[in-house]
């Protein structure tokens, strides 16, 4: 319990493609997950999208955005470039 | 027998008139690639961009841009799309200085959660936000006028004279790959059905690139086919053959992420231009480019270098005939101090780079 409270408060720190420190609180996360949630109590898909380094090559890390639809039963899965395990 | 000779010369002209327009539509045009013409290969950025402009998007270091996603040009405005802060970012491309910056995060009225999209047509801004199927209209002062709900999950759009085109990233039997609708929402007609579903993962790339005539063109993620949008249809164009390096037909996107693969040429970003066709592509964890001059005699093939000051070339948008990319402050400072950009920037600024190609 305690580590998801040093979780919720703490966020993630996350980095975009110019190595810039961007921090996403875990309430902002949680916000996040609501909002997009509110359309449908449904489940989702997710579509990851690869990111890059600033020559455009792969840097081995992805995006993902979930979106709901008809049938889709998956869990929400949201974040910005990360080490991803679901891909 | 008169009405008989008359409704065969009807059939007869019936038949030709078909073939006539069947006749107008014209094969793909094929653009080879092979491997050892380009593998590990470089190019001089200088020998195919003839000149660089540059905009510093860090004047107010209390603005940071997270990520950009889209851009897009009204007028003499340039609009650019943060999709981590849900922010729109307006600049004046005759001073090149920034005017507005307006976030609309959240699901009420005209406001979005994970916009991916833009596009700008008769002083509108339609943005795309992807996980509420929703598109926000707002004008070129960023007053928001109107939203809209989609029935698919769309990936891109492209706002067009005669409605809005989206690229439908989960088609069925009722709406297909790519759908017309008017500015609306409604009214709508699915215009093409891809070959291929989309996989696990994508290079997020534009699909829709609009030219400086005015042309819009269309490559479907991960695939090798160039089209056109023209009589309000999408019509083949090229086809991009990497030879062995292409993915093979039968290649399973639910299965495997296409964008892992290594041993296969991924297309990315396409670039069309008056005289010249620029295409990036992924092999070996490397990114090419490849240049052709549109009646396909020249062509070059490599990664792209400024081997004198390593600015990093990585467009991903066009705007009429000009390459649109981005980096940090630190790295563009060398570019900056040799004299070249009309800016200077701090290290930790963010830099808009516009690339005008050289035709081969």
């Amino acid at each position: 319990m305690a580590v998801i409270a040093i979780i919720a408060v703490a966020g993630v720190t996350i980095y975009n493609p110019q190595g810039k420190r961007l921090h996403l609180s875990g309430i902002a996360l949680k916000n996040i997950e609501a909002l997009a949630s509110g359309e449908s109590g449904s489940g989702y898909c997710t579509m990851h999208i690869a990111c890059f380094d600033k020559y455009g090559n792969m840097n081995g890390k992805y995006s993902a955005s979930s979106y709901t639809g008809p049938g889709y039963s998956g869990p929400y899965h949201s974040h910005s470039c990360s080490s991803c395990n679901s891909i | 027998m008169k009405s008989i000779l008359f409704i065969g010369f009807l059939f007869v002209f019936f038949c030709s008139s078909c073939n006539k327009k069947k006749a107008t539509i014209q094969p793909a045009k094929i653009i080879r690639i092979t491997v050892d013409d380009f593998v590990d290969k470089e190019i001089d950025l200088q020998k195919v961009v003839r000149k660089i402009e540059t905009i510093d998007l860090s004047e107010d270091s209390t603005f940071l841009l997270a990520h950009l996603k889209d851009v897009t040009l009204m007028d003499s405005l340039l609009f650019l799309l943060d999709d981590v802060s849900a922010t729109i970012w307006t600049i004046n491309m005759n001073t090149k200085k920034i005017v507005y910056r307006v976030c609309r995060k959240g699901n009420g009225p005209q406001e979005f959660i994970h916009p991916i999209a833009m596009s700008a047509w008769n002083g509108r801004l339609y943005i795309l936000d992807m996980p509420m199927r929703k598109v926000v209209v707002l004008d070129g002062n960023m007053s928001p006028l109107y939203d809209f709900i989609l029935p698919f999950t769309a990936l891109d759009l492209a706002a067009t004279s005669s409605g809005l085109l989206f690229y439908n990233m989960t088609p069925n039997e009722e709406y297909g790959s790519i759908i017309q609708t008017d500015f609306w929402g409604t009214d709508r007609t699915n215009l093409y059905q891809a070959k291929k579903e989309l996989g696990l993962s994508t290079s997020g790339q534009k699909i829709f690139v609009k030219e400086a005539g005015g042309n819009i063109y269309a490559m479907f993620p991960e695939e090798y086919d160039i089209f056109i949008w023209k009589n309000e249809s999408f019509n083949p164009l090229y086809h991009i053959d990497y030879m062995e390096a292409s993915l093979p037909d039968d290649y399973d996107r639910k299965r495997h992420s296409v964008m892992e693969e290594e041993d296969y040429a991924i297309p990315t970003n396409l670039f069309v231009l008056p005289e010249m066709l620029v295409n990036s592509f992924l092999y070996k964890e490397k990114r090419y480019y490849t240049f052709t001059s549109q009646n396909g005699e020249k062509q070059i093939t490599g990664v792209v270098r400024d081997k004198e000051t390593d600015l990093p070339f990585y467009p991903q948008w066009q705007i009429d005939n000009c390459l649109i990319g981005w980096c940090s402050g630190e790295d563009a400072i060398k570019y900056l101090t040799k004299g070249k950009g009309l800016h200077t920037a701090s290290e930790d600024s963010d830099i808009l780079l516009l690339f005008y190609p050289e035709f081969l």
